[in-house]
């Protein structure tokens, strides 16, 4: 299936990422920020997607590893003055390492008790930031300042970090695509699916479970670092719990284990709150939680699922191959 | 210092009966339905209000808070069969997060209806103080931690020894086969949410004269409470409220004695405790083997 | 399969499609007016506050802020312009405060920017408000950062005294009244927090004040109570509390209930009558000490000053279901009447004249106590230099003596 329509995706892939690219074209600076940080959610929420829409994991530390990223560049900028697309690749790779670790767990906790246990991760941050002044700046934040953009490029910072921003989401789609569809990541569904017929099958728990923490936390990384460099700015306010939560929201909403549902999952997070805040300031909250019971309550496996229903029709172009 | 240690001690016990008191609610919500509710603590934070606004009204508190649990028992039965039902037969996760889109609305209903203010709530133990020596606790601690273990018996009682709690445990095991042996199980899980809401209300009507009524009244005891929850077996009554009691003490000595946690580390303790306690016992303190959760 | 990436991609060009259809170009060129958000018959004004979320309470300030506005819009505005206020919810996050800010400036196309609360907010917006040299008005934060780095920060200045100012106070006042004091702090572990303590151990340091205990509390926690157990336990006879409303009344009750009596100073964001002091019990509140630089106007006393009644008047006309008596509403009322002072010296109609106006001011406002000016000049940006103390007694507020105006050094 996927070879023979493999040029077809692949064009699509192209062309999307161009209609994405050209934005920063005609876009305002304050549109480029908000789609910036669109991608940024994009990527966290590839990663969550692979622990927990394929391999089964429920990790509620999304928000913990988005903010650890968003701290690392920060740190890795303003101290060491790290040019930001490397500090981007350091910010995953040391969340990726936090990830790794709070993995372990998985090992033995499943549900629930897993669920709990990651949100720990989450509701760590805001004190340990707080705490941590001499590296994180406490409370009053960190200041990151502007992207430098290469001298020749005649672009604003803005729009320089939204191709960054862009390009970086539809290769975390890429990959996290193929890696789904990897023997890795089938192996990673058949222990979702069942873990004791995946061991039969000669699958390693330890390093299926652990690794995908550590990729889903590498993807949050690297979004949390997009995150801070849109805004400029970190503060321990910004990686409250309900972050993760959220974040879990937008795989639900694109539906999950389906990759570039992603895109939509994003899209939602950032711009349904500035709706529901649109309709009336002091009911954000009810109108955002209406919209996710609203989505929830139509389309509980993501809208992909739902056409058909709704069109009435089993054409093969609707039908969802499981998992895989 | 002994005496300090007794205060300390009180002061923890104290906390842990708040923390206890919503775990319970949790407990039973999942112990019903099979699912984790994350606005179970918004739930009751609004009737809380409720009950808060018909004691405002004028009535007196005592009818104030038994229509307060009456509405919950509602709300809770309301929120089952229009936003639960629907989505639960996909699984836990569209059902949890839709939980995760009720916390929302009520958490901002709330404010929105009465104003974001803190007010003082009328305790119904009085603002009295029992000195142990020369510590101290609130009669309000000692009536909460009486009245919950009162609730604890009382739901034990009913779901261990009357054939509607066997109804509702048989729905929650396995609602195809429970249907087929004559027990309703739709019913029997809009009983448990209504019962849960209510038990979360009773909860928000004792907690709410220590803490202050506000819109955030439950949103700093819910994560402790899940911890509770959790440490206890999530599907123990008695567990929930060892739990409560074990994460009170915990980080409340933790904060006194250990100086590099400090009173702004403390979260962690419970959650570090958790932790521990898990990887022995990864189904918590008091959930039977055969409750294992997948 | 394709047919699923071509909806996304669908998705993706509606979605741009739509961000094009609300961007709009450049403001057309208004008459002889060179910056946006002023007409001859309007100025708006952007802010941004917390609707929702943890720190929903302080999005009473607002009320009294609307109120204000729309009682100077009934009478014609300023100089003939109506003021518009455009405001946001940003959830008390500072990275929603730098999402709304570049929205209005871009989108709503304000003039300024005014009261945005949150020490954390405001640093993570001055890199953009220098960029684009936008005046950002009597903020909701006492942080004295924004008036010494004028550098940093030339179009900022603060709304009410500097934290540093009360702490210095506080500490003065401890000297006098116990030149052996024993201090214990309670203090929210976040900037609001911080920035209290801070300025205070250092007057403390100065005056020879010993501080013996200091806790902090997470604003996500539901009680203070072990902290105020455990301060008590400590035996000091003076108790500061650097808290919010909710904390600052468990913490009195708390103390009352050990029967702990230490002299208590309370920062002045929560000595409300009716938010802590009566919830935490009013025989425990008794000779609590606090600073002031607004009316009170749940101080029967202060009912029948006409910059009180007016206030009332006015919330209950434009904000019918707000309490009156939140200190909060009061202080939104305040600094609005503080931007509208500031709009009406404007000696042309820019952004440049408006923080020129801001920066040499020296008048009284309606709203504040008798004795506390706004002055400032291009090289004072300080607004409010002096406060009063005042002490608990009966059911309300006495002010005690002349205002105060401690050296910060």
């Amino acid at each position: 299936m996927s070879d023979k329509h493999a040029t077809l995706r692949r064009s699509i892939t192209l062309v999307m990422t161009l209609a994405a690219l050209s934005g920063a074209t005609f876009l305002g600076t304050y549109h480029l920020g908000q789609f910036t940080v669109a991608a940024a959610y994009c990527i966290a929420i590839v990663g969550l997607n692979i622990v927990v829409g394929t391999a089964g994991q429920v990790s509620l530390a999304q928000g913990a590893f988005f903010a650890i990223g968003a701290y690392a560049i920060a740190i890795f900028r303003i101290r060491y003055g790290v040019p930001f697309p490397l500090g981007l690749l350091a910010a995953g790779l040391v969340t990726s390492v936090v990830g790794f670790v709070a993995g372990l767990p998985a090992l033995r906790l499943r549900g629930h008790y897993l669920a709990i246990v990651t949100l720990g991760l989450a509701v760590a941050v805001l004190p340990i930031a707080n705490r941590w002044s001499s590296l994180t700046g406490g409370g009053a934040g960190l200041n990151l300042g502007q992207v430098s953009v290469p001298a020749g490029v005649a672009m604003s910072p803005e729009q320089y970090l939204y191709i960054w921003a862009m390009v970086l989401a539809a290769a975390a789609i890429v990959i996290a695509w193929r890696v789904v569809r990897s023997p890795l990541g089938i192996a990673m569904s058949a222990v979702r699916d069942n873990e004791i017929a995946a061991m039969g099958m000669g699958v390693d728990l330890r390093w299926i479970k652990t690794g995908a923490f550590a990729a889903s936390a590498f993807f949050g990384g690297v979004g949390g670092g997009v995150f801070a460099l849109s805004v400029g700015f970190v503060a321990p306010e910004n990686f409250l719990p309900t972050l993760s939560l959220l974040l879990l929201v937008g795989i639900i909403i694109g539906g999950s284990g389906f990759v570039p549902g992603s895109i939509l999952g994003a899209l939602f997070v950032q711009f349904v709150p500035d709706y529901a805040a649109a309709l009336n300031k002091h009911l954000a909250g009810v109108f955002f939680g209406a919209a996710i019971i609203l989505f929830i309550r139509f389309m509980p496996e993501g809208p992909l699922k739902a056409l058909p229903a709704l069109f009435g029709t089993r054409h093969w172009l609707f039908f969802k191959r499981r998992g895989t | 210092m002994p005496e300090g240690l007794v205060q300390v001690i009180l002061d923890g016990s104290a906390s842990g009966t708040i923390y206890a008191a919503v775990a319970l609610a949790l407990v039973l919500v999942y112990k019903s339905s099979g699912i984790v509710n994350f606005a179970q603590g918004e739930m009751g934070m609004f009737c809380t209000f409720i009950t808060w606004w018909l004691n405002q009204q004028g009535l007196g508190l005592l009818t104030a808070i038994a229509s307060g649990l009456s509405i919950a028992f509602v709300l809770g039965v309301l929120t089952e069969r229009l936003f639960i039902r629907p989505v639960a037969r996909f699984g836990e996760f569209p059902a949890v997060l839709t939980t995760l889109g009720l916390f929302l609305v009520f958490n901002e209903l709330a404010p929105w209806l009465w104003g974001p203010e803190n007010r003082a709530f009328p305790s119904l133990f009085g603002a009295g103080v029992l000195a142990i020596g020369k510590a101290r606790v609130s009669t309000e601690s000692v009536g909460t931690l009486v009245v919950m273990i009162a609730a604890v018996s009382v739901f034990f009682f009913v779901l261990h020894h009357t054939k509607i709690g066997l109804g509702m445990r048989a729905a929650a095991a396995n609602a195809v086969s429970s249907s087929l042996s004559g027990v309703p199980a739709p019913q029997m899980f809009m009983l448990g949410w209504g019962l849960a809401t209510t038990l979360a209300t009773l909860a928000g009507v004792l907690i709410a004269p220590r803490l202050f009524l506000d819109a955030s009244l439950m949103l700093g005891v819910i994560i402790y409470a899940f911890a509770a929850a959790a440490l206890g077996g999530f599907t123990s009554l008695l567990g929930a409220v060892v739990g409560g009691l074990v994460i009170g003490l915990a980080e409340t000595l933790a904060s006194n004695y250990v100086d590099f946690i400090g009173s702004d580390l403390k979260i962690l303790v419970p959650l570090t405790v958790l932790l521990v306690v898990l990887l022995v016992r990864p189904t918590g303190l008091f959930a039977k083997s055969a409750e294992r959760a997948v | 399969m394709n047919w699923r990436i071509s909806m996304i991609l669908l998705g993706r060009i509606a979605s741009i499609a739509l961000a094009l259809a609300f961007a709009h170009g450049p403001a057309a060129a208004q008459g002889s007016y060179k910056d946006p958000g002023i007409t001859d018959t309007q100025i708006k004004l952007g802010g941004s506050y917390p609707f929702s979320g943890p720190g929903s309470a302080y999005g009473a300030v607002y009320d009294g802020v609307k109120a204000y506005f729309d009682l100077v819009n009934s009478r014609g505005g300023v100089k003939g312009r109506k003021i518009e206020s455009i405001v946001l919810d940003d959830a008390y996050q500072p990275s929603k405060v730098v999402a709304n800010v570049r929205q209005l400036v871009e989108q709503d196309k304000v003039f300024a920017i005014f009261n945005i609360g949150g020490t954390a907010h405001n640093l993570a917006v001055a890199d953009y408000i220098l960029r684009n040299k936008i005046p950002h008005l009597y903020l909701n934060t006492g942080a004295i950062v924004f008036a010494q780095d004028r550098k940093k920060f030339p179009y900022t200045l603060i709304g009410i005294p500097a934290y540093a100012t009360e702490s210095a106070a506080f500490a003065q006042y401890i000297k006098q009244e116990k030149p052996n004091a024993k201090v214990a702090v309670l203090y929210q572990n976040d900037p609001f927090g911080q920035d209290l303590l801070e300025p205070f151990e250092a007057a403390a340091k100065r005056q020879g004040v010993h501080i013996v205990a200091k806790e902090p509390y997470n604003a996500t926690e539901p009680s203070v109570d072990s902290q105020v157990s455990k301060l008590a336990r400590s035996g000091a006879d003076v108790f500061v509390s650097f808290t919010i409303p909710k904390f600052a009344a468990q913490a009195i009750r708390k103390a009352a209930e050990l029967n702990w009596k230490p002299m208590q100073l309370l920062t002045s964001v929560s000595a409300s009558t009716e938010l802590v002091l009566k919830p935490a019990g009013l025989a425990g509140s008794q000779g609590i000490i606090s600073t002031a630089f607004l009316k009170d106007p749940s101080d029967p006393a202060s009912a029948s000053d006409p910059a009180v009644k007016e206030y009332v008047a006015a919330l209950k006309q434009f904000v019918p279901n707000a309490n009156p008596a939140d200190p909060l509403r009061a202080r939104g009322y305040a600094l609005a009447q503080v931007m509208v002072k500031a709009l009406e010296g404007m000696k042309a109609p820019s952004r440049e004249a408006l923080m020129q106006s801001a920066l040499n001011m020296d008048t009284e406002i309606p709203m504040l106590l008798p004795g506390i000016r706004i002055q400032t000049s291009p090289t004072d940006a300080l607004p409010m230099k002096a406060l009063y103390m005042e002490r608990f007694q009966g059911e309300r507020w006495v002010v005690l003596g002349k205002p105060l105006s401690p050296s910060l050094k």
